[in-house]
């Protein structure tokens, strides 16, 4: 598939690098150095994006299994009462008639943490890879991944907020299990993930003029 | 293409070789570690899957019902499942990991639901948390498909604590769970029961909580404590129930002896005794009865009044004769089965004294053991009736002789001033036949009473008096009213003896018999004054009713004799401090009843006191304080009213022609003053004229004189007004003008009030022709102002002229001279003339309506008159 892209060069092709705190332009060979405006550390590339960017990845990935396997939370009342899991939670919910609620914790719990590892696997693999198709939906991708990433932290949050609340003890109480500090190391993870990832890799990747391969390299300096 | 950094110097990179994989990696690698361990962990804890066969999933829930092991959560139920053959469902359990080493052949699984009874709530918990399914663990190979029971497997024997094993004929109310009482405590429960091996008896699981395993021991007996039971027959009924648990849910009871010493051996066999009485232990008597005699189980045996045991079993002997009774007697009643030792049955009766202890009612009679002094002996044979004459262990024995019975029985009691003392022993006739003699018991400590002289008196029949005040105030003597008894006292003579054992003595028919009259019983009346008293009839006087005086009991009355001349003699004792009051002038009355009186000054009721009224009594008073004291056995004479016994004048009888009314109890007045009492009227002729008996006051002994005279004074209503108004509510009295002659006893009454009187002031009669408008009470005016009255009025003894009886006030008298003028000023005074006019003249209202006399005096020539100087009454107002 042809991207029908204007054709252009990046700012490392003419010797400038970018602040990427406050956008000061920068000389190429101020790399490593600070910038003189914001004092942020300047690189054309983040560096060892890929390998951060994968590794998280694969962590969440390793982690999601015991984050949707083990009971996040356990709600007692009068004594009764079983660790949930994600899933039986929102099967429970669903059970219950509680479709909206259900579905806002289905998306926020499971389809955006799925959604954003598929995402980021796609997009690591389109940089290792240097696969030339569909870039500029991959970034558009890669926008939607970072802004929703958020919202899986939902789970989390809400599961603190109960386990703070309510304590009312024989009455009811409710204990947060294990599955949840996986979830949660999941979303930072993925979080984490989408942070190194540097999307100007899959634009280094596309011009066949440039010498991938000292582009790489200089990447993974 | 130029660059920026054209301008700077070259900068030499200096390029680092980064050996070996970016530490970055450690992340997936670290995540991957806890992955792995949560995820093998999650499934080291997944637990065993086991199938437990239920027959029905009623109460079985998949995901909740749990399984649970000395209320530990050891699994839950995964799913349930229809067996193929419809008849059972499956119940897939995951079980925790830690529970496989019970998951063996003979573990035992049955659910738990709630059981809430009286004797407690079982598997409260399930309410809350559902149904749960509880297991036993058995012995032997790993397993992983079980049966479920029905109900829950016995308790396993592991606990802390005693195991006992009970044989009973019948598991009647006794259930798993039943409680085991020990004193109503609480102290261990039934865990299992069954059949035993042979079918024959129930084997019953107990268990006695660790703090209560001393209780048992060998010697230990338990009865079943269930239920209610009701035995009953006619002589008895008999009430027993363990607590309120124990009703419901059934449990048992056991008692250890206080001194048993022995200790439990192990797997001693104990019964279970069907009720507490069969629990009980005791020496076996056997006792031989006629057929006919009335035990029954349970019978109580006693001795001295102590229940000492009871009948355990009947049975009747091969020829029907015997009635074979198995006595269970108390261990400590040994010494008293010896030969010689009697037993008998009272014959049930229900009497008056039984009520004194209603639980004799309920117990029935029981057997009554009297004691020998011979060898110890366990086998008797009961008498037909009680022995009439049985030695007593300790008191006096003592005969009595009647010529009757009387009311007495076994039991009777022997008072001593109403205290019971003693009591019949037993009854039968002399050998002749001709006497009955009585035996009765004093008690130990009151044999001193009965001396050689002591007489003794049936306290039986009515005599006694089952009064009113009798059943208020001596309720104690009511039994022996009903129910017989014996009374007794000792005179006190000088030469007194003690009595030895069997001394005879006659018994009286009554105290009057056996005091002579109240004559022996000196001590009590020596310092007491008898006199007598004389009545037409008894009344309703009894004896021992009080002799009041000024309504304070002074005395009682001793008894009552009929004299010879047909009249009452009633003795009095006067107690000692009041011997004074009694003198010569001492008038006595009967006190018994209400007296009451209508008067002028309202209705009077009047009864000498609560007691008086209902028992009778006699009061008395004295005429005068200089009275000679009364000595003793004084006669005096009973009046029947107060007012008649001291009535202080003589009676008198007046005659009255017919006219108005005259009743019994009307007073005879004189000035207002009531001078006698009606006492008796009696009519002697159609006409109505009636003879009348007045009983007259001290001061009305001044009408008993010739010349007194007495008329009826009945309410009369004229005009001016009324005559007498106080008989219209009281009825008519009698009015008197006392005479002054000699004393006279008997007079004629006059029909109407007497024109002449003797009237206080100054009495003299006007004449006049016509009486015109004067009636009696109109007034004498002197200047308008009214100073006399008119009287009364007569035909003067030729019948031509009418005399006027005029009264004038004493002060007043002095205005009347013999010079004075009287004048009719009643009526309407009408003068006409041509020029004068019309001319009407009244002196005033009162004498226009009911007339009026005036006089005027002359000053000069001033001549007092005295009573009865008469004058002329002119018509008109004399010219001056």
């Amino acid at each position: 598939m042809a991207d029908h892209l204007p054709q252009y060069h990046s700012a490392r092709e003419r010797g400038y690098l970018l602040c990427t705190d406050c956008e000061k332009l920068h000389s190429i060979s101020q790399e490593g150095a600070h910038c003189d405006r914001c004092g942020a550390r300047l690189h054309s590339r983040i560096p060892n994006s890929l390998s951060l960017s994968w590794a998280s990845l694969l962590a969440a990935v390793l982690l999601f299994l015991p984050a949707n396997l083990l009971p996040i939370m356990t709600f007692k009342s009068f004594g009764q009462g079983e660790p949930n899991t994600i899933l039986g939670g929102i099967l429970h919910l669903l059970e219950q008639d509680m479709l909206l609620i259900g579905l806002v914790v289905l998306i926020a719990s499971i389809v955006v943490p799925v959604l954003k590892i598929i995402a980021m696997t796609i997009l690591l693999c389109t940089v290792q890879f240097r696969l030339q198709t569909n870039l500029r939906q991959k970034t558009i991708m890669f926008r939607i991944v970072e802004w929703i990433g958020r919202w899986s932290m939902l789970d989390i949050f809400v599961i603190g907020i109960l386990v703070a609340l309510v304590q009312l003890g024989n009455i009811a109480h409710i204990e947060g299990n294990d599955g949840a500090t996986a979830f949660a190391v999941v979303v930072l993870l993925t979080m984490f993930s989408a942070l190194s990832f540097d999307t100007r890799l899959i634009w280094d990747n596309r011009k066949p003029d440039l010498p991938s391969g000292v582009s790489d390299k200089k990447d993974e300096q | 293409m130029s660059t920026p950094q054209a301008d700077n110097a070259p900068v030499t990179p200096s390029i680092k070789r980064h050996r070996g994989p970016s530490v970055v990696w450690l992340l997936p690698f670290l995540a991957a570690i806890i992955a792995g361990w949560l995820v093998v962990k999650n499934y080291q804890d997944a637990g065993i899957m086991i199938e437990v066969q239920f027959e029905t999933a009623e109460g079985l829930e998949a995901g909740v019902t749990k399984v649970m092991y000395r209320g530990l959560p050891t699994g839950k139920i995964k799913s349930l499942k229809l067996n193929e053959d419809l008849k059972s469902v499956t119940a897939i359990i995951e079980m925790e990991k830690e529970a496989s080493e019970i998951l063996v052949d003979g573990t035992r699984f049955w659910l738990v639901k709630p059981q809430i009874s009286l004797s407690g709530v079982k598997g409260l918990d399930t309410l809350l948390s559902g149904y749960y399914i509880e297991l036993q663990p058995g012995q032997g190979k790993e397993r992983f498909s079980f049966i479920a029971d029905n109900e829950p497997a016995p308790p396993l024997k592991d606990r802390q604590g005693l195991y006992l094993s009970l044989l009973a004929d019948s598991a009647q109310s006794i259930q798993r769970g039943a409680k085991v009482y020990y004193r109503q405590i609480e102290v261990g429960e039934v865990i299992n029961f069954g059949l035993t091996d042979n079918a024959e008896q129930i084997r019953i699981e107990l268990f006695i909580e660790p703090p209560y395993r001393h209780l048992i021991t060998d010697n230990t007996r338990f009865w079943n404590a269930s239920g209610i039971s009701l035995k009953a027959n006619l002589s008895r009924v008999d009430l027993r129930f363990g607590s309120l648990a124990a009703i419901i849910a059934g449990g048992i009871s056991f008692y250890t002896p206080p001194d048993d010493t022995s200790v439990l051996t192990p797997d001693h066999k104990f019964h279970l005794f069907a009720d507490f009485e069969a629990a009980e232990d005791g020496i076996v008597v056997n006792v031989q009865f006629p057929a006919r005699t009335s035990v029954h189980e349970g019978t109580r045996v006693i001795s001295e009044g102590i229940q000492i045991g009871r009948v355990q079993s009947l049975q009747l002997s091969e020829d029907l004769q015997t009635l074979n009774a198995r006595l269970l007697i108390d261990p400590r009643a040994r010494p008293l089965l010896r030969s010689g030792s009697q037993f008998w049955l009272p014959k049930p009766k229900l009497s008056l004294t039984r009520l004194q202890n209603i639980g004799d009612l309920i117990q029935g009679s029981a057997i009554i053991l009297q004691p020998g002094t011979g060898e110890a002996q366990f086998n008797f044979t009961a008498l037909n009736t009680p022995p009439a004459h049985r030695p007593a262990i300790s008191g006096l024995n003592i005969r009595l002789e009647s010529d009757r019975l009387g009311s007495l029985d076994y039991g009777s009691p022997v008072m001593y001033r109403q205290i019971p003392v003693g009591e019949v022993s037993g009854y039968e006739l002399n050998p002749d036949g001709t006497k009955v003699l009585i035996y009765a018991t004093i008690k130990e400590q009151y044999a001193g009473l009965v001396k050689h002289n002591s007489r003794f008196w049936e306290e039986s029949g009515i005599h006694l008096k089952a009064d009113v005040d009798g059943v208020e105030f001596e309720s104690g003597s009511l039994s022996s009213v009903i129910n017989g008894g014996i009374g007794f006292f000792t005179p006190d003579t000088k030469d007194q003896q003690s009595v030895g054992q069997e001394h005879p003595f006659h018994l009286f028919r009554n105290f009057d018999n056996a005091s002579k009259q109240g004559r022996l019983l000196y001590k009590e009346n020596a310092d007491k004054l008898a006199i007598r008293v004389q009545a037409d009839t008894l009344g309703s006087l009894t004896s021992g009713a009080p002799v009041l005086y000024k309504q304070l009991p002074v005395g009682t009355i001793s008894y009552y004799a009929l004299a010879d001349d047909d009249s009452v003699i009633v003795h009095l004792l006067i107690d000692k401090p009041y011997r004074h009051l009694v003198t010569d002038q001492s008038r006595f009355w009967n006190a018994s009843g209400v007296d009451a009186s209508l008067s002028r000054s309202g209705v009077k009721i009047h009864s000498e006191s609560m007691q008086t009224l209902l028992r009778g009594g006699i009061a008395f008073d004295n005429l005068s304080d200089h009275g000679k004291a009364a000595v003793r056995r004084q006669l005096f004479k009973l009046y029947n009213t107060r007012s008649k016994a001291l009535q202080k004048g003589p009676d008198i009888t007046v005659t009255f022609p017919a006219g108005p009314n005259i009743t019994v109890g009307a007073n005879v007045y004189f000035k207002g003053l009531i001078m006698g009492r009606v006492e008796q009227v009696r009519l002697l002729d159609s006409q109505g004229s009636a003879e009348t008996k007045i009983a007259l006051t001290e001061e009305g002994a001044l009408l008993a004189r010739q010349g007194s005279r007495f008329w009826i004074a009945a309410a009369r209503i004229n005009l001016s007004g009324v005559d007498y108004p106080e008989t219209l509510i009281a009825g008519n009295h009698i009015e008197a003008l006392p005479g002054s002659g000699e004393r006279q006893l008997s007079f004629t009454g006059l029909p109407e009030s007497p024109a002449e009187r003797n009237l206080p002031g100054l009495n003299i009669v006007l004449q006049t022709e016509q009486l015109g408008a004067i009636d009696i009470n109109s007034n004498i005016y002197y200047r308008g102002m009214p100073v006399g009255y008119v009287s009364g009025y007569e035909l003067s003894d030729d019948g031509h002229r009418v005399k006027l009886f005029v009264n004038i006030k004493s002060r007043y008298s002095k205005l009347v001279t013999k010079a004075s003028k009287f004048w009719n000023i009643g009526g309407i005074d009408a003068e006409f003339g041509i020029f004068k006019g019309l001319k009407v003249e009244t002196t005033n209202l009162e004498s226009l309506v009911q007339g009026g006399i005036a006089f005027s005096t002359p000053e000069d020539n001033a001549q007092p008159v005295s009573s009865g100087y008469q004058f002329e009454l002119l018509e008109e107002e004399p010219d001056t």
